[in-house]
């Protein structure tokens, strides 16, 4: 009975601090905002679920379809970064070391964790669940609702899909190098190739293990319903997100039929979170850790360093020596940005600049995607590191703070795309192409726009990693018009940097007002 | 009841936090006196179960903590130098989580969470958010997490930190009160704390346990703690 009491009170009280910030408020709105463009218009130009140019009319059954699937892959891919917080929130909060004096057990703690990353995505769940049956009278198409049609994919296809997201959350953070930015990164390359893989078969039935996101259930549900209308409507000729085409056909998807197997190839994805805890329960430390390990001496060292060199050259004591001297403050932030690298590190920097020399044009996008993704955790403390370092209270009442401190670290972002991709600046200079030149000046301007925007606005590098991640992939990997490295969308981006900028500043003034 | 400390030692790669720290306690507030950085503070780590020693042993009740650490934490109360807590719940709601995790009934934790709130003067703040709070009000909290099990082993690190003398006399009254049947070990740069409040004395540096006393015995002839602290602590550290 104690220990469900417990687990219970972890839980509840791991919920209210995360429910009560005012980020879940902020995550909410958006779901409640993504949820309803999940189901587009007639005219919106653009749909979110077609199989082989078929689209289905917007009844109970349809709309399960498609928030189920979408549901499923956002949360486990947005959702993952979001919930990815609960035991560093103990550490930070450094109430880690008062649980760690009382006898909780190792599994209580990862199970309470776990339910907390699962009722938090389970709440974004429910948002979108009613946003489903609304926006099936809102779009009018259907007036009959049918309220299992919509909660069964729901049931079946998105809870064990977060109750893996809140269990691999979880193990995550018991990892030491897969915490921070560094899991974040594989978590989105594991979870794109995952999500490939799992519809790349052809096959009428893809094994439970294949089909974590129980996208290809729901598939080949509505195809095995198409092929009766079209018997050449082609399964790999499915387009999920918010794709340019219209529908050609409209066509009526009934209704599932779940099979006692489909509820057991689903469910079964609850025992392995479970086991994914267990895993998890054993990797946890205890917040053992001592808090000052030789790392957080370096690191405080450095932030030291940082923190005198900021108060020099901001201090209003020597404003009037320093006013002239904007350079070095940009300096002290090159320095801090790029301090602690490895050796490794700048010399895959130094081979991918030296490949941008001798890259065709064509591969210049690719080069400098892989340029440009190399320094994002570098990028990622843009904004962020006087609220992780806890320096705020220096920097804030520093002559200019925003002028003077806060450009100045946008600048060495900017210098830092500069360095990196100056293979391909020299590149483009040598060939004449001024094209090319105006897409990294573009670029190296807005990756660290975006960096400090996220940083500022949210407070936490997370933002920032992920969104990134997205529009690299989408964008120089995939050479579509969210290409940042390209001269001929210079303008766009160029453009999106002073919105961003705008907001960057925007955020520290309102921090600086209620720090 | 006792603690048995027997040849404890914490290394953190080539700096050796605490060595070769042996100490037997029995009820009675033992004051635990150091400079920055003597090892106090990985000591009581240790003697909380947070961190492992790296050799030597800590003996509750005869029985091995470094074996089964649950007999001790269920008994134990701590409090860290460096703690914190959620900002968004109230004090209520997040001593009631602590007192869950340390294996309390319900309504038992409801009852003397009321009682601590008003002997540490926090009644009139228990349902306000914890971000709100002063220094000093977030430290009594801390002190309340810890005293939740009425505990048989309380160890707290610079407890008086951040009180003001209000709150401090308060603070001592309290653990004058519980001191009775209990081991308490009390961490702090304040000498009058300890002067005021310890039946022993234990002196660190360098890791080292240096002395070992009642108070007023420490060295003879200094005319007060801190004398006699200085006296001890310059000592044994080799001229220069």
């Amino acid at each position: 009975m104690n220990r469900l009491w417990a687990i219970y009170s972890l839980t509840r009280a791991d919920l209210l601090e995360r429910t009560r910030r005012y980020q879940y408020v902020a995550t909410i709105a958006v779901t409640l905002l993504i949820g309803t463009l999940l189901v587009p218009a007639k005219n919106a130009g653009y749909e979110t679920f077609l199989i082989d140019g078929y689209r289905g009319i917007y009844n109970s059954a349809w709309i399960g379809a498609t928030f189920a699937l979408l549901a499923s892959m956002m949360l486990s891919l947005f959702a993952f970064y979001n919930v990815k917080s609960a035991v560093e929130r103990d550490r930070t909060t450094r109430v880690g070391e008062i649980l760690a004096a009382t006898p909780l057990a190792r599994i209580d703690y990862a199970l309470g964790k776990a339910l907390s990353n699962f009722l938090v995505l389970g709440s974004m769940a429910a948002i979108l669940f009613v946003v489903a049956i609304v926006m099936q009278f809102v779009r009018g198409e259907s007036a009959a609702l049918d309220i299992g049609q919509i909660a069964a994919p729901f049931a079946l296809v998105v809870l064990p899909t977060i109750a893996m997201v809140a269990a691999i959350a979880l193990l995550f953070e018991m990892i030491p190098w897969l915490r921070g930015g560094l899991g974040n990164v594989a978590y989105f390359f594991v979870w794109s190739w995952y999500l490939v893989w799992s519809f790349q078969s052809e096959a009428q039935h893809v094994p439970w293990w294949r089909d974590m996101l129980g996208g290809n259930l729901v598939l080949r549900q509505v195809w095995t319903a198409l092929l009766r209308i079209d018997p050449r409507a082609r399964l790999n000729s499915v387009e999920i997100g918010a794709g340019g085409e219209s529908a050609h056909h409209l066509f009526t998807f009934h209704r599932f039929v779940w099979t006692g197997n489909d509820v057991a190839e689903r469910f079964v994805w609850f025992a392995v979170a479970l086991g994914v805890v267990a895993v998890a329960a054993l990797l946890f430390d205890r917040f053992a850790k001592p808090a000052r390990t030789a790392e957080h001496h370096k690191r405080n060292t450095v932030v030291a360093r940082w923190q005198a060199a900021v108060a020099r050259w901001c201090s209003p004591l020597v404003d009037a020596v320093f006013t002239g001297d904007f350079g070095a403050i940009v300096l002290a932030e090159f320095r801090l940005l790029v301090r602690g690298l490895s050796f490794w590190w700048y010399a895959v920097a130094a081979g991918l600049w030296i490949f941008q020399l001798f890259a065709d044009a064509k591969a210049q996008s690719i080069v400098v995607g892989l340029a440009w993704i190399w320094p994002m955790l570098v990028w990622s403390q843009l904004g962020t590191r006087e609220a992780v370092c806890a320096t705020e209270q220096f920097i804030f009442p520093t002559l200019h703070p925003i002028r003077r401190q806060f450009v100045a670290q946008w600048l060495a972002g900017v210098l830092l795309a500069l360095a990196t991709a100056g293979g391909s600046l020299v590149h483009w200079a040598a060939t004449g192409s001024l094209g090319g030149i105006e897409g990294i000046l573009a670029g190296a301007i807005f990756v660290p726009t975006l960096a400090i925007a996220c940083g500022a606005l949210s407070g936490t590098t997370r933002l920032f990693e992920i969104a990134y991640l997205v529009l690299w992939y989408i964008g120089p990997m995939n050479r579509t018009s969210f290409d940042f490295t390209q001269g001929a969308y210079a303008p766009e981006f160029t453009a999106a940097s002073v919105v961003l900028f705008a907001m960057a500043i925007g955020a520290r003034k309102l921090r600086l007002l209620h720090a | 009841m006792e603690l048995q400390i027997d040849g404890l030692n914490k290394r953190y790669g080539v700096v050796h936090a605490v060595r070769d720290f042996t100490l037997r306690l029995e009820p009675g507030i033992l004051g635990l006196l150091g400079p920055n950085g003597a090892g106090k503070s990985t000591l009581m780590r240790m003697l909380a179960t947070v961190t492992r020693p790296s050799s030597g042993t800590i003996r509750f009740n005869g029985s091995d903590v470094g074996k089964s650490a649950d007999e001790l934490r269920r008994t134990l109360g701590y409090l860290p130098q460096d703690f914190g807590i959620y900002p968004h719940l109230s004090a209520i709601e997040f001593l009631e989580y602590i007192g869950a995790l340390k294996g309390i009934g319900r309504r038992a934790l409801r009852a003397r969470i009321a009682t601590l709130l008003e002997s540490l003067n926090l009644a009139h703040a228990g349902s306000r958010p914890l971000g709100g709070f002063s220094g000093g009000m977030r430290q009594r909290v801390g002190i309340a997490q810890a005293l939740l099990n009425e505990p048989r082993l309380l160890i707290v690190d610079e407890p008086t930190a951040g009180l003001d003398p209000e709150e401090r006399v308060r603070f001592r009254a309290l653990l004058r009160e519980m001191a009775g049947e209990r081991i308490i070990i009390l961490s702090t740069h304040i000498c009058s704390d300890v002067e005021s409040l310890a039946t022993r004395v234990a002196i660190v540096d360098h890791g080292t346990l240096l002395a070992d006393e009642h108070p007023l015995k420490l060295v003879p002839g200094c005319a007060s703690l801190e004398e006699a602290y200085l006296q001890i602590v310059t000592d044994a550290r080799p001229a220069a």
